[in-house]
């Protein structure tokens, strides 16, 4: 199933490549082309694009183009890429391993503290009315106008925190944890860390609140609530159904969350893939947008099956094979 | 229903909430529209102030545009007022001459250069031409969101670029409804292997992050072609884009209400009646869910707004002139800390209190149509 849901949303964008109009050779000389000071003759042009399409196999039949394409993925191999001379597939793993380090506590902490402020919002009233502007002005906030936000505030104005990650300041840390380099580490990693978390915390916070409003307006907890258990005790049987929908929310709304981050960590020029993202956007990097296109979906798709997973083990009507209910 | 329809209203009568949001909501649409008449400058247009004055007064009223916008010396220029004229048929060089008598007549001096284009150059020695450049103002009477930079007047190009977000949003909304309601309708009505086959395209787009696909098709077939002129083709392109990539939560909410519907007895009472499957959906279906659609609606506008706007942060624009495009500018040059905060954040100010606002309203919303979310 998820394998599938792979191989049509890498062959989607391998077509998009494929139709778009211009010429993807074109564009990988496009730079070399406009150098200034090396004027180059038509005929040389030419031959450079004949050589760009031999290379990356466009003359050839369409099948076997897709064929190729596929014995690359697995080679590794990306293509050619302007801005990225190494090969593509190191420089996105580093990446990609410096914006796991930012999503995975970022996505935990904001589903629990949303997850517990929306139920706070359910259950008091006058906490209620404070906190659902604030719960929809949050979510609603893109998530670069949150960091640009948040790091002008507390980057710039007050200087509290660095608004400017070098990626010696994460590999310095990976290397020889201490406390100096944690410091330095925590110093330009809580505002990109903070603005993804308080813009998701405000979507996981509305949707609990719902969900929680639902579970105790429904027949069990009034029941309970007649027989005379606290509204502790019947807050606690209401979180445990609500929280189910949460859980398929998160493997959901990954996606959303995850490029939200990316964006968020462009801003802070967070050594992740969200800088790279935009200048290769700028650059018309094709085979760069490509590759980081491919490997995040893949991230994403495999980050959905781990939740599945995590669900399946936390619900017992799954995790026993319960049919119905 | 008639009584219920009266109590709904008079529960919305008196949710302040909902009147707020609509109001915020409206607000911006009008600014949407009507600003741009209100603008000084184009979306493109920096903010330079001309003025052609005596030479004996050039120094005093640099002064004053000194004094009024406080400028540093560099943002003010004089020069000599002179104008050019070049010839439209540079062999023919007879036409130099007769320019030249023209400016004369008006009291000018005039200079003849014949390399390396022939052209003329009148000037007046007793004007003289004063600019002044405004850039970096925070908002006042005369620049009332400020000025960013680079010389953009904030007020003009938000109300320009609010224009265009809009309008991908309203679009991208539009086709996003459009095509999940029907195929919402067909899965839950219809059932089978359609159901299945629509199922599957739903799950698809729900699993991977579309956001990536969006990305692609704008870069090849919008950015590719902003040139000047093509806006509105690229406006209504990336709202087709962004709306057939997102219909998938239209299309699996309506499929849930169609479905509960379909069981219901007065659709059995309908079908066993010998109604046509097109009446069925039209006249027992779709009525009954017309208010829900209208509520996924303007959720969509809201989620479409965001993407959109996001999409513009990361250089998928469908104007120069987009509302985040020049943040985005800003950031590849490294300098989004050094900006104003007027340029970042009173455009944000304004499409986060819509998007909030359109949350909000369907909430409120919610609240009257549902009783269970009614809280006493």
């Amino acid at each position: 199933m998820y394998l599938a849901v792979f191989v049509v949303a890498v062959t989607l964008v391998w077509l998009l490549i494929r139709l778009a109009p211009g010429d993807p050779a074109l564009l990988a000389i496009s730079r070399a082309v406009m150098t200034p000071g090396t004027p180059l003759s038509p005929e040389q042009v030419k031959q450079l694009i004949d050589t760009y399409r031999h290379k990356l196999g466009l003359d050839r039949p369409w099948l076997e183009q897709y064929a190729m394409f596929w014995y690359n993925l697995f080679r590794g191999y990306f293509g050619v890429s302007t801005m990225v001379q190494e090969d593509i597939l190191g420089t996105i793993a580093v990446r990609l391993r410096n914006d796991l380090i930012l999503l995975v506590p970022a996505i935990i902490v904001s589903w629990f503290l949303g997850n517990w402020i929306g139920a706070m919002a359910a259950r008091y009233k006058n906490v209620d009315r404070v906190l659902i502007p604030i719960i929809y002005i949050l979510t609603s906030t893109p998530y670069f106008l949150m960091g640009l936000l948040l790091g002008y505030a507390l980057g710039v104005v007050y200087h509290v925190f660095t608004p400017t990650m070098t990626s010696t300041d994460i590999d310095a840390f990976l290397a020889s944890p201490n406390w100096s380099t944690f410091t330095r580490f925590i110093n330009t990693y809580t505002l990109p860390f903070l603005s993804m978390v308080l813009v998701s915390m405000g979507g996981w916070a509305s949707g609990m609140r719902t969900l929680m409003i639902y579970e105790l307006e429904s027949n069990y907890a009034r029941y309970m609530e007649s027989l005379g258990f606290s509204n502790r005790r019947v807050a606690g049987y209401a979180f445990r159904y609500a929280i189910n929908p949460q859980i398929t929310g998160l493997g959901i709304q990954l996606g959303t969350v995850i490029v939200g981050g990316i964006v968020v960590s462009s801003i802070f020029n967070y050594p992740g893939v969200g800088i790279l993202l935009i200048y290769a956007i700028n650059y018309r990097d094709v085979f760069l947008i490509q590759a980081i296109a491919i490997v995040y979906t893949a991230m994403v798709i495999v980050a959905n099956f781990v939740v599945d997973l995590i669900y399946s083990l936390l619900d017992p009507r799954i995790r026993l094979g319960v049919v119905g209910v | 229903m008639d009584k219920e329809r009266s109590v709904v209203w008079l529960l919305l009568k008196r949710n302040i909430g909902f009147w707020i949001c609509l109001g915020i909501v409206l607000f911006v649409v009008l600014l949407a529209i009507v600003g741009p008449l209100f603008a000084k400058y184009g979306p493109q247009e920096t903010v330079t102030i001309v003025r052609i004055v005596n030479a004996s007064d050039a120094n005093r009223v640099a002064e004053e545009l000194r004094e009024r916008y406080g400028l540093a010396p560099a943002d003010i220029s004089i020069s000599m007022y002179s104008i050019i004229k070049q010839l439209s048929n540079t062999t023919n060089t007879t036409e130099l001459n007769t320019l030249a008598e023209e400016c004369k007549s008006q009291g000018m001096q005039v200079k003849i250069y014949t390399q390396p284009i022939p052209r003329i150059e009148c000037y007046d020695p007793s004007k003289m031409m004063v600019v002044a450049y405004i850039r970096s103002k925070p908002p006042s009477l005369d620049f009332p969101f400020g000025v960013d930079k680079q010389g953009y007047d904030v007020f003009s190009s938000t109300v320009y670029g609010l224009r265009v977000s809009l309008s991908v949003g309203v679009i991208a909304a539009i086709v996003a409804t459009i095509v999940g309601t029907v195929l919402g309708l067909l899965a839950g009505y219809m059932g089978g292997w359609v159901d299945a086959l629509i199922d599957a395209i739903t799950n698809l787009l729900i699993a991977i992050p579309t956001v990536f696909l969006m990305l692609m098709i704008g870069l090849f077939y919008v950015v590719g072609g902003s040139a000047v002129g093509r806006e509105v083709q690229n406006m209504v392109f990336l709202g087709l884009t962004v709306g057939l990539l997102s219909w998938q939560w239209v299309s699996r909410a309506v499929r849930a209400q169609v479905s509960a519907l379909k069981a219901s007895d007065f659709v059995s009472v309908s079908m066993l009646s010998g109604n046509s499957t097109i009446k069925i959906i039209f006249k027992d279906i779709l009525p009954n869910i017309a208010s829900y659609i209208f509520l996924v609606f303007v959720i969509q506008l809201a989620n479409a707004l965001g993407t959109v706007v996001t999409l513009e942060f990361l250089g998928i624009k469908a104007a120069e002139w987009s509302l985040f495009a020049r943040i985005n500018q800003y950031l590849m040059l490294g300098e989004h800390w050094s900006g104003n905060w007027w340029t970042l954040f009173i455009p944000g100010a304004i499409v986060v209190a819509m998007i909030a606002s359109l949350y909000l309203m369907v909430l409120s919303l919610e609240e009257v149509f549902n009783p269970r979310l009614r809280k006493a």
